[in-house]
């Protein structure tokens, strides 16, 4: 048997990259599966295989369950909503292809109008993953633009009503905010210049100046920094001094002085220095807005949800209907492949469900007559009718999924606006003792140092700090394959003090070296009879076996073949009968109690011949990571699988570990949320079945073999073969915190100058002008260098 | 000197169309998709989009 386990095909996918498992040749190119072989052979026929030419491999696999209905797109209410033109000849639609992501995927994209004449153009925004598409309504439907779109390996996910317009917009809005001030700094600055360099400037032309200046500035205060104001009195009416006080103070002081000055024509102000601490914040935001716009952190399992099912009516018609009109009582008719979107009752004799689609466990059920099926189940075979029970808001899987969102946890405050409280008291403390002390000196003077101090001490250094450092460190982070969503992340991670993972898929990984077959040795013939009964089979452990005997198989047709549920295959191979199972199913006796994993045991004409073990392993080099973690971190692994694996996760986990097995994915959940109600969790998982608990952790890691394939929503996204490097990465982040408070210790060192200065009263508009700068771009520098060189250090980069 | 009231006041208008376009260009969608158009530029290899040029 060890020749099976040498000749493992390793040939890549021509299309999608993928392991061929088992490889269909075709014109000399290996395809992983017919879904790739037909992508090819449809480009080919159309003359677009340039796909192939600007990235390798660059398809997604295609998933075979993908059986997504699209035919209620063509219901009008529905297309309606999508559409963003139309007119007698011409329609546009403008759908999301979260798939999308390489120079091929574009230039197939634009070129859909080759494979099918009704469309006339299409357009790919690579930013945001949409795709907008002009077609003719008379030659072609919605539904099958997005039928194709899901041949070629593009499923559009169809979002009814507009949740994520609002978020891009604010991106729009901050580009002009930023070019605004932008544009007021650089003018005002050239205006500057004679005062800066000393220059004797008649006073006609100084006020001249001083005007121009103040005009530039007002949008600059108005537009560009209202978002300071807002958040400011926003954070006050809740009781919470928000680092944007300060600002919003320095700001609004900076203004008011300087316009006092212009109007009454003693002086030209800092308005030079506003529009530069305003387009500084803004560029620290900007940078702070930045992030894997390639990945995908947001999807949840409604983009696999159909949006509309077939419900029958009254006279035995079938109405495509959204999924969020159905009602209770209505008949549903589901096909084989579709899930079912709400909690029902089948009103068939019998149904094949598949609740991988939650439990992330592969395993065919049968039910019967009335039986209850939750949401989430997904039909396996022949078609079934349903009676609906519960709206789909009220479903199993929305009560599971759909309850929460992410934003609540931002509660937590991040370190700038801990320290921002102090800072602000501080800074108005010092503002109204200097005011007190130089009221006796001369009020006027006590009035330009009270202003002086306010001014000064505008935290833009402070605010330029957290965005830079925290920015550097995702950046240095996504080199090394753990990809956060934002930088606030970051300073998530620095508060976990328990990790939890999931084990299937995120601990442990399936390969075929795992697989052993213990027993009196098979004979060829006797391989490749098996391989041809376990690829009659779906059960996952058929595909297992099969896949560890595909080098042996030869062509082998079956007399008989019957699946007993929970037992076994029984089938007839030239005179033999086969039978393969579990032990009592084949007659044989199991010794040995302690197999780790699962057995499927093989027997020829009634009699045993030994058994295939099936393991998983722990991927490579976690143990040493979870050695290193367990010094550091509380830790527990929740599995949705029964408890044979016990000793792996034992063997390498440290003894306090606490183990929960056959985890239904809301037991998870709830066992996440009572852990993170006591301390800050990140939990690790991989599939579906783990949405809600990385939902509900403080920080959600999705483990992915490969990242542009599907991942639940979560902070952060995280390359399975680097999770071995996680100590490596948490001992980075908790570094990168020292550099953030070494910035933040500059930044509060130009602040003392600054301060003593204004208290001093001789805070001149030049000194201001020079300040403001110099510390903002040193507390760049050291953020971003700083990153950098602790990464360099650290071999990270 | 008092050239220099006209001077500043043209180079400001000048500045200010700059600035006009700019906010056109950002509300026009242009830095939308910042990556998109790096790669298609690459692609001019067969077949272009018919739809586009014939409507301009």
């Amino acid at each position: 048997m060890a020749k099976a386990n040498q000749t493992t095909v390793t040939n890549q996918c021509f299309h999608c990259g993928d392991d061929c498992i088992e490889e269909i040749v075709a014109e000399s190119k290996s395809f992983c599966c017919h879904g790739c072989l037909a992508v090819y052979q449809l480009l080919e026929e159309t003359g677009l295989t340039d796909y192939y030419q600007f990235t390798e491999k660059p398809g997604t696999k295609q998933s075979q369950d993908a059986y997504l209905q699209y035919d209620y797109l063509d219901t009008p209410a529905v297309e309606n909503q999508l559409l963003l033109f139309e007119n007698a000849r011409s329609k546009r639609v403008k759908v999301e292809v979260p798939d999308i992501h390489c120079s091929s995927c574009i230039w197939l994209l634009e070129n859909l109008s080759k494979l099918n004449p009704g469309i006339t153009s299409s357009e790919v925004s690579f930013t945001k993953k949409e795709l907008t598409i002009d077609y003719d309504p008379s030659l072609v439907r919605l539904s099958e633009i997005a039928h194709l779109l899901l041949r070629i390996g593009y499923p559009p996910t169809i979002n009814l009503g507009s949740k994520s317009k609002k978020a891009k917009n604010s991106g729009k809005s901050l580009m002009l905010k930023l070019g605004i001030a932008g544009f007021a700094f650089g003018n005002i600055m050239l205006l500057s210049f004679p005062e800066y360099f000393g220059f004797e400037v008649e006073k006609e032309f100084q006020n001249f100046f001083a005007f121009i200046s103040m005009a530039l500035s007002i949008p600059v205060l108005v537009y560009s920094a209202n978002g300071y104001f807002i958040a400011a009195w926003k954070g006050l009416r809740q009781q919470f001094i928000s680092i944007d006080v300060p600002i919003a103070l320095g700001i609004a002081t900076l203004f008011i002085r300087s316009a006092y000055e212009v109007i009454l024509q003693v002086g030209t102000g800092y308005f030079d220095s506003l529009a530069g601490l305003v387009f500084f914040l803004l560029i620290g935001k900007w940078v702070q807005q930045r992030s894997y716009r390639q990945l995908s952190f947001e999807r949840d399992y409604k983009s696999y949800f159909p949006l509309a099912v077939l419900r029958n009516v009254k006279n035995g018609e079938q109405v495509a209907t959204p999924v969020s009109d159905l009602q209770v009582d209505d008949e549903l008719f589901i096909r084989n492949g579709e899930v079912i979107p709400t909690d029902c009752q089948l009103l068939d004799e019998r149904v094949d469900i598949d609740y991988s689609f939650v439990t992330g466990e592969s395993d065919l059920v049968q039910k019967t007559l009335n039986a209850k099926i939750y949401a989430g189940a997904k039909v396996f075979g022949q078609a079934a009718r349903f009676r609906v029970l519960k709206p789909v808001s009220q479903s199993y899987l929305s009560s599971l999924w759909g309850n929460f969102s992410k934003e609540d946890k931002e509660a937590s405050r991040s370190l700038i606006d801990s320290i921002s409280k102090y800072f602000t008291i501080a800074v108005v403390s010092v503002a109204i003792l200097s005011l007190a002390y130089w009221w006796g000196i001369s009020s006027s003077a006590a009035i330009q140092v009270f202003a002086a101090v306010l001014i000064v001490a505008c935290p833009c250094a402070l605010a330029l700090a957290t965005p830079f450092t925290l920015n550097a460190a995702l950046s240095v982070l996504g080199q090394n394959g753990f990809y956060l969503k934002k930088a606030e992340v970051v300073e998530r991670l620095w508060k976990i003090s328990q990790l939890v993972f999931d084990k299937t898929g995120t601990l442990t990984e399936l390969s075929t070296n795992s697989m052993k077959y213990v027993g009196q040795k098979l004979s060829p013939n006797e391989q490749s009879a098996i391989h041809g009964i376990v690829s009659n089979s779906t059960h996952p452990l058929s595909a297992r076996i099969g896949t560890y005997l595909s080098s042996v198989a030869d062509e082998t047709s079956l007399l008989s073949f019957k699946e007993y549920e929970g037992q076994g295959l029984e089938a007839m191979v030239g005179n033999n009968i086969y039978r393969l199972g579990t032990a009592s199913f084949i007659g044989a006796t199991d010794n040995n109690s302690k197999h780790n994993g699962a057995t499927v045991w093989v027997g020829i004409n009634a009699e045993p011949r030994g058994y295939f073990e099936v393991r998983s392993s722990l991927r490579k080099g976690l143990a040493a990571a979870i050695g290193k973690l367990g010094s550091s971190y509380k830790m527990s692994v929740i599995s949705g699988d029964n408890d044979r694996e016990e000793l792996l996760i034992k063997e390498s986990f440290p003894a306090a570990t606490k183990l929960r097995f056959r985890q239904q994915p809301h037991q998870k959940l709830n066992y996440v949320e009572s852990l993170a109600s006591k301390e800050q969790v990140m939990m690790l998982g991989d599939g579906l079945n783990d949405a809600g608990a990385l939902a509900k952790s403080d920080v959600g890691v999705a483990v992915t073999e490969n990242i542009t394939s599907f991942t639940p929503a979560s902070d952060a996204i995280l390359e399975g073969i680097k999770l071995r490097k996680l100590p490596q990465f948490m001992t980075f982040i908790g570094r990168v915190r020292l550099v953030l408070i070494s910035a933040f210790a500059i930044s509060f060192l130009y602040n003392v100058v600054g301060l003593s200065f204004a208290i001093t009263g001789q805070l001149s508009p030049l000194v201001a002008a020079i300040l403001m700068p110099i510390s903002s771009v040193s507390v760049v520098a050291v953020s971003t260098f700083g990153v950098k060189y602790l990464a360099k250090k650290m071999n990270l980069l | 000197m008092s050239a220099l009231f006209i001077l500043i006041g043209i180079s400001i208008a000048v500045a200010l169309v700059f600035l006009l376009l700019f906010v056109l260009a950002v509300k026009s969608g242009q830095y939308d998709d910042t990556e998109g158009p790096s790669i298609r530029a690459l692609s001019d290899r067969t077949i272009k989009k018919k739809g586009r040029n014939n409507e301009v």
